[in-house]
């Protein structure tokens, strides 16, 4: 808290110094969230200019990179009409635990334990292809836990939606998306003569 | 191992990689992975995929789209940068 300051509000000519640096997170998870570049430039850009107007009212001290994505996913949410605070009604099917684990044992012949050659097998364009493949009320809790590294609380806070929400649905959104990457590999013979 | 504890692991997996249970269950699982080859194997590779996938969907760092940024900032917010 700066001096005269005394609610330790935030001001807005360190703004730039505080929050551009998280600029190019943002880009990146509006790029999975959109699905197209040109758009996520333009969500960062929006995002960022209601950052800019609202800063003074940023308590300083507490997450500034949990509030610039909370104003990110109110913005999407805003921008494209989407309903994500409503039950999901997407049906995901029901998919079994360790679902690439238990495919992966079944298939290689790569003990489990080299991972990394293992995984090999999924290149980038179809882990990206596979993330967006999912609905985003599944698609922005993996993004959020698992690429942002963001806690259930801090989840629920960005989207507003109960802690139990967040949960059933990152937990879901993980095991479609190993279901996902499962299909690309089918689907495109990635799984090399060595691993057949 | 007992399959129970085996059951109780991969239920709670992503609780626990997730660092969101209380101590006691947390240190319970942990012990369990200790003994068990089975399901520090299973715990192994969902870690791994986890840092996996974040590696593959994250973007390179593009500098134009932080000067298109800026200047959207400061074409709409004179005061920005000053």
């Amino acid at each position: 808290m700066r001096p005269g300051n005394l609610r330790g509000m935030a001001d807005q000519k360190d703004f730039e110094r505080d929050a551009m640096p998280f600029a190019h997170q943002l880009f990146s998870t509006a790029l999975r969230m959109t699905r197209n570049r040109a758009e996520a430039e333009d969500l960062v850009q929006e995002t960022y200019l209601k950052a800019y107007r609202a800063y003074d009212s940023f308590s300083e001290g507490t997450n500034l990179k949990a509030w610039l994505y909370r104003i990110l996913t109110n913005s999407y949410i805003n921008r494209y009409r989407r309903q994500m605070r409503r039950p999901v009604e997407t049906d995901l099917g029901d998919v079994e635990d360790l679902y690439l684990y238990r495919r992966i044992g079944d298939t290689s012949q790569v003990a489990l334990s080299a991972e990394d050659e293992v995984l090999d097998m999924f290149v980038d364009e179809h882990v990206k292809a596979a993330l967006e493949s999912l609905p985003e009320q599944f698609r922005f809790p993996v993004l959020l836990a698992d690429v942002e590294g963001f806690s259930y609380k801090e989840i629920a806070e960005i989207m507003d939606v109960p802690i139990g929400t967040v949960m059933s649905r990152l937990h879901r959104g993980r095991k479609a998306l190993q279901k996902a990457l499962w299909e690309y590999a089918e689907e495109h013979g990635l799984r090399g003569a060595d691993h057949e | 191992m007992s399959r129970r504890r085996c059951e109780d692991a991969v239920t709670n997996l992503y609780l626990y990689l997730d660092d969101e249970m209380t101590w006691p269950h947390r240190s319970v699982i942990s012990w369990h992975l200790r003994r068990c080859e089975g399901c520090m194997s299973r715990f192994r590779f969902e870690e791994y995929l986890r840092v996996f996938i974040r590696e593959r969907v994250q973007e390179e760092p593009r500098q134009e789209v932080l000067e298109r940024l800026r200047a959207f900032l400061e074409e709409h917010e004179p005061g920005f940068g000053q």
